[in-house]
């Protein structure tokens, strides 16, 4: 039933190890991301998921060094396997430099989580996308022009020479998400980075756009790293999971033991309490007590101990669990597996 | 045009019957601000809604949900239409032709509840202000009794009456839901209208705001008409519910049913476009192509007609009426008895 797909035996291409990216603000330090390790195989989707502040944008602008200041990655390695088999940590390069421009864009690409902070209003699309291409690509003029207009064919927005004159503020807001696919697309990146893409759009939107996104990594092979509040989407998606609490990884593994054992109490309750299209009508679900707490006020211990159905006084709001294999696939980071 | 969605519309089980509503905007251009055209927001509709029931509002985003609730609280003014509301010596009035002085009575029992708990509160008033202002604008009780009330409120959404003197800002998100809601339910309504309820709600703690909802409709014997674009959400909470398409509905049915065997070829896109929410169900999504329509600028006939896999040259003329079919569902598609869907 579960097929698994061939990629994921094959080595990273992304490996993010140990990550901590930090927000110094004259109201003390915001931990954003504070120890997330995953890796991302080959032609799968590793589909980050976790709510609100929990650390995934941040994650995100990090592997490609662009989180803004006063944020500040301040440990960690993003090692990323080039297509001959070389593997580099990113973190070795300056932000600005050279190497780090051909990968951000090139090699790997992002699609934002506010599509219009991705484009300038200044520039017809047409320009922009070009700009990437002139950036990425040896292509002549003409040979852009031709390459962006057959890009965005494929993402489905009609009229594409019509519309490479025109200013991305005329585009509806699936197409302009689909606008920003076809521009993070046309370099033929071997990592695409997803924020959230379909958050603000309407179920019918996001099921084209989810197809979109399939199809054009069946065609090239093309790994995704898939940020998501969204179970539901995850599920559609995902070929494994990392989930994400208050800047931490809590657990990890294949989006089918995920589903079916999953370990995180969090994890747990997650699945337990959202409504799917299997709820009947009227059901009550149990509900998470409390809500998530602000980043500066982190929980001692354990972040989740103050919500937790499987609180243990004296253990859970006094050290912190580390993310430990609980089997072959899943990894968690919880007192309930740790070996005490 | 409007067609009837029920044989009894003042029956005893009718709270409100919305009748051929339409609500037109106009679009404004230029320094005279002259009118070039008419955004068709709520463009004849017609349903009930039952006591005691939840009854829901789906579709896309501009499809006039908001100003189909908007209108029935007279937020807006109606272009057209009945909006007959039972009042509680069980008569029918017709809330359309009130002027806003005979609604002021009326609006005590239908209240809103918002999307946004971040900015529905007035950040200047603490808990106690908040929730008492609707009692305080219509002179019900001294001081004293107010407070009481206020308590007795906080404790209905389960918080701790201690924090009444607090400001909003030291509450969650889910926490503000429930002042708003504790604020809605504090003139006793017998309608309560919620426009996305849940949605700017971390999903960990949107169940605790829908559980309190269904509770509170148990033991006050509240009627909701519930606005969401989150069709689980939907399905959840939902005795019935109204699939809306640019300003018109396509199909009224239980969630069961519309999930089930839906009948318009739009319900069953939009049920099938829901993320499935286990990987083993992953299926071959069913795509519907191309866009929403523009309520400033619709297609003729059936508004779904250029996204619909079944249209015929009649769908592109001649404008779909909502009929009851014989197992008392309401559709509006030509050729609802003749086609097979699933959502799956
Ligand atoms: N410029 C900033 N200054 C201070 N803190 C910041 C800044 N940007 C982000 N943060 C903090 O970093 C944390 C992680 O933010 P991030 O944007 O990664 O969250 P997210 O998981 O993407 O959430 P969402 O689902 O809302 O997009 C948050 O707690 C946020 O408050
Ligand atoms: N005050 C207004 N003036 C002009 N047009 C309006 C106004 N309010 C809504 N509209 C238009 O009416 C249509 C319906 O809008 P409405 O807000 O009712 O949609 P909705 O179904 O609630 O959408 P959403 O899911 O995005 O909240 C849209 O095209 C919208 O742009
Ligand atoms: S009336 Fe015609 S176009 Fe409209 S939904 Fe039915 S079949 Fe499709
Ligand atoms: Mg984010
Ligand atoms: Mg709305």
């Amino acid at each position: 039933m579960s097929e698994k797909p061939a990629g994921l035996d094959a080595e990273p291409v992304i490996s993010v190890r140990d990550l901590e990216t930090h927000f110094f603000t004259d109201e003390g330090i915001v931990r954003a991301v504070d120890g997330v390790n995953f890796d991302v195989h080959p032609g799968t989707t590793m589909g980050i998921v976790g709510e609100s502040g929990c650390g995934k944008s941040i994650t995100a602008k990090s592997i490609l060094q662009i989180v803004e200041a006063p944020g500040r990655i301040v440990n960690g390695e993003i090692n990323y396997r080039r297509g001959s088999g070389e593997t580099v940590n990113l973190l070795n390069y300056e932000s600005g430099s050279g190497n780090m421009r051909a990968i951000r864009g090139g090699d790997i690409s992002m699609i934002f989580q506010e599509p219009m902070t991705s484009f300038s209003g200044l520039h017809t699309f047409g320009n922009q996308i070009d700009e990437a291409l002139r950036l990425h690509t040896n292509l002549a003029k003409q040979e852009r022009f031709d390459l962006a207009v057959d890009w965005l064919a494929r993402v489905g927005i009609p009229n594409p020479v019509q519309r490479m004159h025109e200013y991305p503020f005329r585009f509806s807001g699936g197409q302009l998400q689909r606008a920003m696919i076809a521009m993070a697309m046309c370099t033929n990146p071997r990592v695409l980075i997803a924020d959230e893409p379909t958050t603000a759009l309407d179920v019918t939107t996001q099921a084209q756009i989810l197809d979109l996104l399939q199809r054009m990594q069946e065609e090239n092979d093309m790994a995704i790293l898939f940020i998501t509040h969204d179970l539901g989407v995850i599920s559609e998606i995902a070929d494994e999971v990392t989930v994400m609490y208050l800047g931490k990884v809590v657990e990890s593994g294949p989006v089918f033991s995920f589903f079916d054992e999953p370990k995180h109490p969090y994890s747990r309750a997650l699945q337990t309490s959202i409504p799917s299209m299997f709820t009947s009508s009227r059901e009550r679900l149990p509900s998470i007590s409390g809500s998530i707490p602000h980043p500066q006020n982190r929980p001692s211990g354990c972040a989740f101990h103050p919500r937790c159905q499987s609180f243990m006084e004296g253990t859970c709001d006094v050290g912190e669990p580390e993310l430990v294999s609980v089997n072959e696939e899943q990894e968690v980071s919880c007192f309930l597996y740790e070996e005490r | 045009m409007a067609v009837e969605t029920t044989e009894n519309g003042n029956g005893p089980s009718t709270l409100l019957d919305v009748r051929g509503l339409v609500k037109y905007f106009p679009i404004k251009r230029g320094f005279f601000r002259r009118t070039v055209g008419t955004v068709k927001a709520v463009d004849d509709i017609s349903f009930d809604i039952r006591e005691g029931e939840t009854l829901s509002l789906v579709g896309e985003s501009g499809c006039g949900k908001s100003t189909t609730a908007r209108s029935i609280i007279r937020a807006y003014e109606p272009t057209a239409g009945e909006i007959l509301f039972k009042t509680e010596d069980g008569e029918a009035i017709d809330l359309a032709q009130l002027s806003l002085v005979e609604m002021r009575p009326i609006r005590r029992q239908l209240q809103m509840i918002f999307q946004d708990p971040f900015s529905s509160l007035n950040p200047r008033m603490n808990i106690y202000e908040i929730i008492s202002e609707p009692l305080l604008v219509h002179g019900i009780g001294s001081s004293s009794e107010r407070e009481d009330r206020v308590a007795e409120l906080l404790r209905v959404v389960r918080l701790r009456p201690e924090y009444m003197r607090r400001y909003p800002h030291a509450f969650s998100g889910g926490q503000r839901q429930r002042i708003g809601i504790a604020r809605a339910l504090a003139l006793n309504p017998r309608l309560i209208l919620a426009d996305e309820p849940v949605s700017g709600l971390d999903v960990s703690v949107q169940a605790q705001v829908i559980n309190l909802m269904m509770d509170l409709q148990d033991s006050l014997g509240l009627t909701y008409l519930f606005v969401s674009h989150d069709l689980s959400v939907v399905k959840q909470i939902s005795n019935r519910v109204v699939v809306m398409y640019v300003g018109r509905i396509a199909e009224i049915g239980t969630p069961q049913e519309l999930f089930d065997s839906p009948k318009h070829p739009y319900t069953a896109a939009l049920m099938s476009s829901v993320p499935k929410p286990h990987p083993s169900q992953r299926t071959k999504r069913y795509v519907l192509e191309g866009e929403v329509a523009n309520p400033a600028n619709p297609p003729t006939g059936c508004y779904f007609h250029p996204r619909c896999p079944f249209a015929t040259d009649q769908c592109k003329v001649e404008v779909p009426p909502l009929v009851k079919s014989k197992d008392g569902r309401y559709v509006s598609c030509h050729r609802a008895d003749e086609i097979e869907l699933t959502a799956n």
